[in-house]
């Protein structure tokens, strides 16, 4: 069997012209941060210094400096620079303070004396409740434009909201006040803003979620997990949110039904469809230059199940978030969870495997990515059309095989929205690929496509399209999140 | 439980006359790499096993779970997912099979095929197979007095019911039970008793290579290592799992071994095992014995104690205080822990601070009671608060784990480090900012001072004390049964009926700056 395997993926993906096959390490490179044995770097949080070290914070509750890391491994050191803090996930620099967001809090640190430690913990606020369950993690973002920093709390377990705020986005602004901002929120892994200052989450599979997936916060949104309603009578709640919370979405539904129910409802940006790109999606960065190869402002998201990051390429139409998830590359040393990009061209991520089971193998890691300045031949985007879709490449394309409606197929479907845990995929539909139009340039394809369904996960496979030196795509499956078609 | 108590016991005699234990060390190590596996293969995440994380993406795809007897019973399959139905057996090469081929034979009811793992090797399904096949019922490990099969031969066991709070001489005392076996291992629950027991072992070690050998005993209360007669490691007295450490040259050859060890109360561990030329981790010792009831269940394994004579911390979910707790471990041997939500001291203890087992493993569920010795739970209530008159009764806190009620009046503010790293925490009332400094004093019975700065303006009151049992003690209060607190205020405290029983109410004026002294002493009379 493994024989076969071997085989089958030597003639799919094996010889190009007598040249071997194209692999990811051909166009970037890992260098992973060597971590002497008494330390446990289960990376949770990372932020760049103004002094050229990276901050690494951990599920243990430390916070390392890394120093020369975006050096050679061999030069990188690591030093500690806080003990003690409750699992600290979310790390930022900002106004010369070091912002952690732990279980229970915001934090603010500063080393006051200068000697590589933190000596100055100040509560920025403690605003939400905690009530000793594992699961009421708490992840803060960057700040926003308006000096605000956007935390996600986990609920209480996978079903309930225990205590205040727990099932909430909220936001803290540096005077330590708190605006309850987002309601339905279930499991996060990650936050942080698109390279328009707009606010995303990941969250995880599971009661209310089919699928991780990542998801536009907005305030007085609903994020799918009505638990968080029980908050309501809190004035504070009632101050920022109105008076009463939204319609409870109905169980055994679909996401595309709720939303015609509940107003509030944002439904998921983009779907990372389980068992497929992950199985928990967690932290996210983005490329801000072009120093990390042509993905410029695409979100870099993050697995920690299968230690991989796809990207997740978003686009708005009739005024909500939908796009395509695309894995990017694999081989993380350990769980994702925190990911950071340095605009010399580095993307950091750090990972711990504890409690979840992850690939990359490691109980901890940390990796950095640099780009080799090679362009790997991929679908660069992919955009929701009335009647298709289309797909930009990084590369010049076979006109042929691009134009042949045989090099694609199609496959969609969607969710279950129930209070129960995760769904399987359900309601498949096969939609057809009817013709594909290569642009004249030879950069871009539109595809017509028959049967498109509007909230299903359209899953394209783009098995037969060759670039102009014959090279197939290094990734040929992307999944798209059709939340809306768009009417031109 | 008694009478399993006695069928136990019943089993016992059998084992010592001959039937051993059914797990070899090889193979305990095995099922001990299948164990890590299980959860770095992920498999954990849907199949349920005993005592394991809830596994709820299995609930949703009806995975089977390893509960129960399920190894070598017969189940119903489909086919491929979805095909026709087949029976299979749940064995070796099903196994193998379900974990190669996820497709081929699909549990029926299943709500859908088992998604492909992370890739398993051979050496790994070994190891996976050795795990799951010990969390069937029919091959799990022997629990229940079992004299298991193990290194020490010519194993020879007495147990002995007793307080101590040190190692007794338990030649001169007269043991409650006794057994032998042709060879063995030591396991708490050789005893009946959970607490107020001691254990000895007698045998042999049979050297094969002469050289220098390690030994590492670990124990909840004290152990002794005795070998030829010589005590190699010694880790007597009153505490929570401690490990110790000794190295002996030994000759090729029988040598004698004499294991110690007591429990006086709560949990029990033991454990000890060996290194040296030729052996890389021999286990002698081992924990069967269940650490149910109510006694607290001290996870160890990853201490945490101060180092370069600075103070550590510990901010998670510490048993006795709110969610928000904040251990503080000194060297000077004195520990407390600062609960953010009460804003105040709720626990002090004295040597060892914390373990991080519990939140540093798996998930990280629970609260984890603190380490050491001597501690005091003191009352979870604010400290600091502002009253319309001497008379008005203190503010009281819902307590329990599922509470979120914070101290009225008072924002926490975080904490600054000082030299040694020692924190002064900080928190507000209104204006006044309150600094809440502990400055310890090593000791045979080491004491801290709490000394309490409010800067601002108002009258405040802090309350020094609350317990049942409050009295005036010369210069000093005794509180309860085991603390002294000497109290350097500018305001006479006032001993007043409170809710639930006494309390000592320090009056405080604040123009500027007030500063309230407290030595927490132990009195142990």
């Amino acid at each position: 069997m493994k024989n076969l395997t071997l085989l089958a993926a030597a003639l799919v993906g094996g010889l190009v012209h007598g040249a071997p096959a194209p692999k990811q390490s051909d166009y970037y490179t890992f260098t992973r941060v060597p971590i002497p044995a008494d330390i446990s770097l289960e990376a949770s949080g990372l932020a760049m210094l103004p002094n050229g070290k990276l901050a690494v914070s951990t599920r243990r509750g430390d916070i390392f400096t890394v120093s020369n890391p975006l050096g050679k491994a061999d030069d990188m050191k690591l030093k500690l620079y806080a003990r003690g803090l409750h699992e600290p996930i979310g790390l930022h620099w900002n106004d010369g303070w070091l912002y952690a967001t732990q279980r229970c809090e915001v934090t603010r640190i500063k080393d006051e004396d200068g000697d590589g430690r933190g000596d100055v913990f100040e509560t920025v606020s403690d605003g939400w409740g905690i009530n000793g369950d594992y699961h009421e993690y708490a992840f803060g973002s960057q700040f926003d434009k308006q000096g605000n920093m956007w935390v996600v709390l986990c609920l209480t377990g996978s079903f309930n909201s225990n205590t205040p705020y727990r099932g909430w986005c909220v936001r803290v602004n540096k005077k330590g006040e708190m605006f309850p901002t987002a309601s339905g929120i279930r499991s996060p892994g990650g936050i942080g803003l698109n390279h328009l200052g707009d606010v995303f989450y990941s969250d995880n599979q599971g009661p209310w979620n089919g699928s991780s997936c990542i998801k536009h916060l907005t305030a007085g949104s609903f994020q799918s997990h009505p638990a968080s309603y029980k908050w309501w009578n809190l004035p504070l709640v009632k101050k920022h949110m109105g008076p009463n919370p939204p319609v409870t979405p109905n169980s055994d539904s679909r996401t595309v039904k709720e939303r015609a129910r509940v107003k509030e409802y944002v439904p998921p940006a983009c779907v990372l469809p389980h068992g497929k790109l992950g199985n928990s999606t967690s932290g996210f960065a983005f490329a801000s230059n072009d120093k990390f190869g042509p993905f410029k402002n695409q979100l870099l998201v993050s697995d920690q199940s299968h230690s991989n990051v796809s990207r997740v390429i978003l686009e708005k139409v009739n005024g909500v978030y939908q796009g395509a998830a695309i894995l990017f590359m694999t081989g993380f040393g350990s769980g994702n969870i925190p990911s950071f990009y340095h605009e010399s061209g580095a993307m950091f991520v750090g990972g711990s495997d504890r409690g979840w089971g992850a690939r990359g193998g490691k109980r901890f890691a940390l990796d950095r990515v640099n780009w080799t300045g090679k362009v790997p031949f991929e679908i660069h985007e992919m955009r929701a059309k009335p009647d298709g879709f289309e797909l930009t490449f990084t590369h010049e394309v076979d006109p042929k095989a691009a134009g042949n409606i045989a090099s694609y197929s199609m496959k969609a479907w969607t969710y279950i929205l129930r209070a129960q845990y995760g769904s399987p995929e359900v309601d498949h539909k096969t939609p057809k690929v009817v013709s594909a139009t290569v642009a004249k340039d030879n950069k871009s394809v539109r595809l017509k496509v028959e049967g498109l369904v509007k909230g299903h996960v359209h899953h394209l496979v783009s098995g037969g399209v060759r670039s102009k030196d014959g090279l197939p795509l290094l990734h040929p499956n992307a999944y798209y999140t059709l939340n809306e078609i768009p009417k031109k | 439980m008694k009478s399993q108590c006695v069928s136990r016991w019943g089993l016992l005699v059998l084992a010592v006359v001959g039937l051993a234990g059914n797990l070899s060390a090889a193979n305990a190590d095995l099922v001990t790499q299948g164990k890590a596996l299980f959860q770095t293969k992920i498999c954990f995440t849907c199949h349920q096993v005993e005592g394991g994380p809830p596994a709820l993406a299995g609930v949703a795809m009806k995975a089977p779970k390893f509960e129960g007897n399920f190894w070598g019973k017969e189940r119903t399959v489909t086919l491929g997912f979805g095909g026709k139905d087949a029976k299979v057996k749940f064995d070796e090469a099903y196994f193998i099979e379900s974990i190669r081929q996820p497709l081929a034979k699909v549990v029926k009811n299943a709500a859908a095929p088992m998604p492909p793992p992370p890739a398993v090797n051979d050496d790994e399904m070994k190891a996976l197979i050795a795990y799951v096949k010990s969390l069937s019922d029919g091959t799990a490990p022997a629990a229940g007095g079992i004299v298991a099969k193990g290194a020490i031969r010519d194993f020879k066991y007495r147990v002995y019911n007793g307080s101590w709070d040190r190692l007794p001489d338990f030649d001169k005392l007269k043991p409650v039970k006794k057994g032998e076996a042709k060879t063995g291992i030591a396991d708490t629950n050789l005893s009946k008793k959970r607490d107020n027991f001691g254990i000895v072992i007698e045998g042999n070690l049979e050297i094969k290579k002469k050289g220098n050998y390690t030994f590492n005993l670990g124990s909840d209360d004290g152990s002794r290592l005795i070998l030829n007669g010589k005590v190699v490691v010694d880790n007597d007295g009153i505490h929570g799992v401690k490990n110790a450490k000794g190295s002996v040259s030994l000759e090729a050859g029988l040598v004698p071994i004499r294991i110690e060890f007591f429990e006086k109360g709560g949990g029990e561990h033991l454990s000890v095992d060996m290194s040296g030329p030729g052996i890389k981790k021999l286990q002698l010792a081992r924990n069967t014995a269940p650490q149910g009831g109510n006694k607290p269940d001290i996870a160890t394994g990853n201490p945490i104690n101060p180092v370069n004579n600075e103070a550590v911390m510990y901010r998670n979910f510490i048993q006795g205080a709110s969610p928000r707790g904040i251990g503080v471990g000194y060297p000077e041997k004195v520990n407390f822990c600062f609960d953010a939500n009460a804003m105040n001291i709720v626990m002090v203890w004295h040597g060892a601070f914390m373990d991080g087992a519990k939140h540093w493993n798996g998930r990280g569920q629970g609260f984890q009671p603190p380490l050491g010795h001597y501690l005091i739970n003191l009352k979870r209530v604010q400290a600091i608060a502002v009253l319309p008159d001497a008379k008005a009764p203190w503010p009281t806190l819902k307590l329990g784990n599922n509470d979120d009620d914070r101290a009225k009046g008072l924002r926490f503010r975080g904490y600054r480090l000082v030299e040694g790293r020692r924190p002064i925490f900080k928190y507000t009332a209104g204006e006044t900012v309150i600094e809440d400094y502990v400055i310890p004093q090593a000791g045979a019975l080491p004491s801290f001072t709490r000394q309490l700065t409010l800067t601002g303006s108002g009258q405040y009151y802090y309350l020094a004390a609350a317990d049942g049992f409050i009295e005036k003690r010369g210069n000093s209060w005794k509180i309860g049964k085991t603390l002294k607190l000497t109290l350097d205020s500018p305001d006479a405290p006032i001993l007043r009926e409170g809710a639930s029983g006494k309390e000592l109410l320090v009056p405080i004026t604040v123009r500027g700056k007030a500063i309230i002294r407290a030595k927490y002493e132990w009195d142990l009379n």
